[in-house]
């Protein structure tokens, strides 16, 4: 089966890593680690991932920026994005995510076992594009 | 009797005897005889006892009488009588005896016959008469005599060869102590005087006897019988007989003792003089009639520079006093000395000199005394002093008078002096005119009583009689008088008795400074300061003016005061307040003035209102325009003055005052009362502009605190913002590594493949870790929430039963009872129900929690006004509370029945991190954030525990 590839952009190298590592050892997921906003396009366009994790607080370039560029590109802009950050609270998110603009909301610190979960749906989710 | 008879008288018992002779005797021509006869002695005598006979014819030989003893009767009966005795010629011896007796002569009656018996007869008759006559006389000069020498104030006495007294006067013998002379006679000096003495006298009187010489008038002290000494001046003479034999010794003593003390007195007193003259200061010198020095005292010969012996003899006026003081000659004839010499008038000079022997001159006071004896002039004595020392004395006194005068004089204060009546004696001329006398004369001998009113010289004498009789002075003391003008003067008055050396007190110097100006200055400065204080401490005019009106009276001594304020609608003044003295009864006044509204122009206030200018009526009986002057004058208030209360240009107010003297405008009064009318109209401007300033304080001060607390609400919020930027940053950064830490704990617990069964809890324990690291930086964010309230009309019921349901679990494990106390209508809410949910839960959560064992929860809602005791409660609350006393409020009550909270952690309950809970089991921030989100909404909550155990969550919720 072919597996699913997911795009992890994060400036944290540490998390990009661990995300990696427990996606990629159930052996469903490819993943691709990213660590700047700016070369998140490039690679999206490479790698066509299924599908974004993408972090909202980023040095060089803003999580929410970062989706707006998918968004323009047509190419790009039917992949589904999940936002995983830091600065919600748990509760506001929700357990089952904070949907914001349709954009699904994870909260960090965050589980394999839900985050899979997040993915999963999201990827079984008809994509609106919007 | 007829001249020239004589009469005889013939006792004869013989007829025959009787008749021969009566033949004889009318027979005999030229000498006419008288005769009669009796024939008995008793007839005889009792012819004699009728008196006036010259001679006695007797016979001896009569029937009723025998021989000597009929002639001693005879001549016992007529003792002034010649008497002849006839005898017969064998009696012969018989007669002889009786002429020894006494009789003239006897005649043997025989013989008388005859012519020649009759010649016989009649010349024997004559003779005998004639005898008698000359016996008489003889025995009357001895009388006279004798009475002369008895009578005579010396010792008169007579002594024999031996010095034995053969007569002695009364005088001497009373001398003796004897009455009676003759209980001296035969006696001697030495029976009388000591011996030493007697014999003194013995031997003196013998050499007089021996001698031809007389003792005359020597002197002799002795002492008399009744021992007091005498002296005497003896006089002893010999007194010889016609042969100039000497037989005895006269002596006469005058008693001088008199005399003698006198002249022993004169004696000392002239030697005490001599010595007073020698010893004296003063000059003394006599002179004699011609001018000329008799003698000269030491003293005065010294002042001249003379010796006593030099000036004697030397004529006063020429030697001494022979020039002027300007050295222009001085005639004798002027000269006083010389006068008294001349016309025997004495002088007292003091305005002359005298010359000294080396040509010098000295001032000089000198007396004449003329000396008279018998009315004559016999020189003068003249006592002089040098006067120079006193002249320069005078002078200096005299120069020192002046001084002292002109001083006194120059003075403005009164001095005077008066004597313990309290008569004038001495005054300046300050207080002459002070009581209105032109000249000394006008004031001395007078007394206040004269110049002042009567109660002010009562006062005036009551102090002189203090000073005078305490001897205390009375210094600077400070006094109001009325003036003899009926002035009033304020006047520092020193009374000081006055003492003659010996200390006795005989008047009293008096001086008075009037101090009038310096006094009311006094006053109009310290009632300036005390209407200055009134106004700077009161906080009102109305609080002020009493005040006001009672320093301006008080201070500047005026009866009544008031303020008068304008209505400017009716356009007329009215008294708002006043003031008077205690104790005058001016209550009628008072009314009089209450009832009173004044017209501008009427009245005194009137009249200061409508020119805004003060106005004084010295006597309000004399103004015409005083309304009240009837009640004014029925208080005995005369005087009457305003000024007005000026703000810029306008009166708002006149403060007036009465007074019961009659005062004269005063220029330095009226300028103190326009300076104190605008001071009191600036007190008033100050006032309102004070009251404008407190409302403005108080409205900015409210805006301020508004503006405080909207403050702390803002620096809350931009502290909450920045704690909640940093926790939101902090909560990203430890975020972070969390995640990373629980992607490599589900990693490592992926590769654990069920075994290892310490290493799988190692993996869980560090995963309860991370997820209560996450709880607490969740919190944190919590803490820091967006500050945004989403208010909306919300219903606590309906928050309560939903946090109820996510409660349920832990409800129903803890085995808690759920009670629900809910009123029936809430009033409306405004809440943001998430965040309120959010407290609930957080109290709901604490409760259960609370109860492990199990408990009862109960939920009470109701609505309440609020008591300030519910506003002051939450004393960690910061501002943005907005409850207040007497808003209506929700209370939402959380009850629990666990053990409670201890005392000493109830105040803590709300701090961040602050938990009851065991390690492990919650973050402490629930309280904390909840009371944020209830203080957001203006609410309150409190924490307490409850009397019947387990503790109360108290929320309390503007409605």
């Amino acid at each position: 089966m072919e597996k699913k590839r997911i795009l992890v952009v994060d400036d944290e190298v540490g998390f990009t890593r661990m995300v990696r590592l427990n996606l990629e050892q159930t052996g469903v997921y490819e993943v691709r680690e990213v660590n700047e906003g700016k070369s998140a396009l490039a690679t999206a366009r490479t790698f066509k991932p299924d599908l974004i994790l993408l972090d909202v607080v980023m040095p060089d370039m803003d999580g929410g920026d970062v989706a707006a560029s998918i968004q323009q590109d047509p190419l790009l802009k039917k992949i589904p994005v999940i936002f995983v950050t830091a600065v919600v609270r748990k509760r506001e998110a929700g357990s089952a995510g904070m949907v914001s603009g349709g954009a699904l909301f994870l909260a960090k610190p965050i589980g394999v076992m839900e985050l899979i979960e997040a993915i999963e749906s999201s990827l079984g989710k008809p994509n609106t594009g919007s | 009797m007829s001249e020239g008879q004589i009469k005889v008288l013939h006792i004869e018992d013989d007829r025959v005897s009787a008749d021969v002779v009566k033949g004889m005797l009318s027979a005999t021509p030229g000498v006419p005889f008288d005769l009669e006869c009796v024939d008995r002695l008793d007839k005889g005598l009792e012819r004699l006892a009728r008196g006036g006979v010259d001679v006695v014819l007797l016979d001896l030989g009569l029937p009723d009488s025998r021989g000597l003893d009929t002639f001693n009767r005879v001549q016992a009966a007529a003792s002034q009588t010649a008497i002849i005795v006839f005898t017969s010629t064998d009696d012969e011896e018989l007669a002889i005896r009786a002429v020894h007796e006494g009789a003239q002569d006897y005649l043997s009656k025989g013989l008388i016959q005859g012519p020649a018996g009759r010649l016989l007869l009649t010349r024997a008759i004559r003779y005998a008469v004639e005898r008698r006559h000359a016996q008489e006389t003889l025995a009357e000069e001895r009388r006279l005599l004798r009475n002369l020498i008895d009578s005579f104030p010396d010792h008169i006495y007579v002594k024999d060869a031996e010095s034995r007294f053969l007569m002695v006067n009364k005088v001497t013998a009373r001398f003796f102590g004897k009455e009676n002379p003759e209980e001296v006679v035969g006696k001697s000096d030495f029976d009388f005087f000591p011996h030493g003495l007697a014999m003194q006298f013995r031997t003196e009187e013998q050499a007089v006897f021996r001698s031809a010489e007389s003792l005359v008038n020597r002197e002799a002290a002795v002492t008399d019988s009744k021992g007091r000494a005498r002296w005497v001046l003896t006089t002893k003479v010999q007194l010889r007989d016609n042969h100039g034999r000497v037989v005895a010794l006269l002596g006469v003593n005058r008693d001088i003792t008199e005399i003698k003390e006198a002249e022993m007195e004169r004696t000392r007193l002239a030697g005490n003089l001599r010595l007073m003259l020698e010893s004296t200061a003063v000059g003394f010198f006599g002179m004699d009639r011609a001018g000329r020095c008799t003698f000269v005292n030491k003293a005065g010969a010294r002042m001249l520079g003379y010796e006593p012996m030099e000036l004697e003899g030397k004529n006063i006026h020429q030697t001494i006093h022979h020039k002027r003081s300007d050295n222009t000659p001085y005639p004798t004839e002027e000269c006083p000395m010389t006068k008294a010499i001349r016309t025997g008038e004495g002088a007292d000079v003091d305005t002359e000199v005298l010359w000294r022997r080396d040509g010098t001159a000295f001032p000089a006071e000198y007396t004449a005394f003329p000396v008279k004896e018998s009315g004559e002039i016999q020189g003068a004595v003249v006592t002089f002093l040098d006067t120079t020392q006193r002249r320069a004395a005078e002078m200096a006194l005299d120069s020192e008078r002046n001084l002292l005068r002109a001083l006194i004089d120059n003075l403005p204060d009164y001095i005077l002096v008066k004597d313990t009546q309290g008569r004038y004696l001495v005054d300046n001329i300050a207080h002459r005119q002070f009581v209105g006398a032109k000249t000394a004369e006008e004031v001395v001998g007078k007394t206040p009583e004269d110049f002042f009113p009567p109660a002010e010289a009562a006062r005036i004498r009551a102090e002189d009689i203090e000073v005078m009789r305490t001897g205390e002075p009375m210094l600077n003391s400070e006094e109001a008088m009325t003036s003899p003008g009926g002035r009033r003067l304020w006047v520092w008055k020193t009374k000081v008795p006055l003492r003659e050396p010996s200390g006795a007190i005989t008047g009293i110097v008096a001086i008075t400074s009037d101090v009038t100006e310096h006094k009311e200055a006094e006053q109009r400065l310290a009632t300036q300061h005390a209407v200055t204080r009134v106004l700077a401490e009161a906080p009102s005019l109305d609080e002020a003016t009493p005040k006001i009106l009672q320093a301006l009276c008080e201070g500047l001594g005026w009866d009544f005061g008031e303020l008068w304020i304008p209505d400017w609608h009716q356009n007329v003044l009215h008294c708002m307040k006043t003031w008077h003295a205690p104790g005058l009864d001016l209550h009628e006044f008072e009314t009089s003035i209450a009832e009173t509204f004044l017209s501008p122009g009427v009245g005194v206030p009137g009249r200061v209102w409508s020119s805004a200018k003060p106005a004084w009526i010295p006597d309000v009986t004399h103004d015409s325009n005083f309304p009240g002057a009837r009640f004014a004058v029925k208080a005995g208030l005369r005087c009457a003055l305003g000024f007005p209360v000026v703000l810029g240009q306008l009166v708002l107010g006149v403060i007036a005052f009465c007074s019961r003297e009659i005062r004269e405008p005063d220029e330095h009064l009226l300028q103190m009362f326009t300076a104190i009318g605008s001071q009191i109209g600036q007190f008033i401007e100050r006032k309102q502009a004070e009251e404008r300033l407190k409302r403005t304080l108080a409205d900015l001060t409210h805006a301020h605190e508004e503006l405080k607390a909207a403050q702390s609400q803002l620096v809350e919020v931009e502290k909450m913002e920045t704690v909640g930027r940093l926790a939101a940053g902090v909560a990203h950064e430890v975020k972070n590594p969390l995640a990373i830490i629980r992607m490599g704990v589900d990693f490592a617990m992926s590769q654990l493949k069920g075994q290892d069964g310490d290493l799988k809890q190692v993996l869980e324990d560090v995963n309860g870790a991370i997820q209560r690291a996450t709880n607490i930086v969740n919190g944190l964010l919590d803490l820091s929430a967006a500050q945004e309230l989403v208010l909306k009309p919300s219903d606590p019921h309906a928050l309560l039963e939903q946090c109820l349901s996510m409660l349920r679990h832990a409800t129903s494990t803890s085995h808690v009872q759920v009670v629900r106390e809910f009123a029936e209508k809430l009033p409306p809410l405004k809440l943001d129900p998430q965040k309120m949910e959010q407290v609930f839960l957080n109290i709901m959560l604490n409760a259960i929690h609370a109860m492990p064992d199990g408990g009862t929860l109960t939920l009470r809602t109701y609505a309440r006004r609020l008591k300030p005791v519910d506003v002051n409660r939450d004393p960690g609350s910061r501002s943005g509370v907005r409850l207040r006393s007497g808003d209506m409020a929700v209370v939402v009550e959380v009850d629990d029945t666990g053990i409670g909270i201890p005392e000493d952690k109830l105040a803590k309950v709300f701090d961040p991190f602050f938990t009851t809970k065991p390690t492990g089991k919650g973050t402490g921030l629930g309280l904390t954030v909840s009371r944020r989100i209830v203080n957001m909404h203006g609410g309150t909550i409190h924490i307490q525990n409850r009397s019947e155990g387990g503790a109360r969550a108290t929320i309390l919720l503007k409605a």
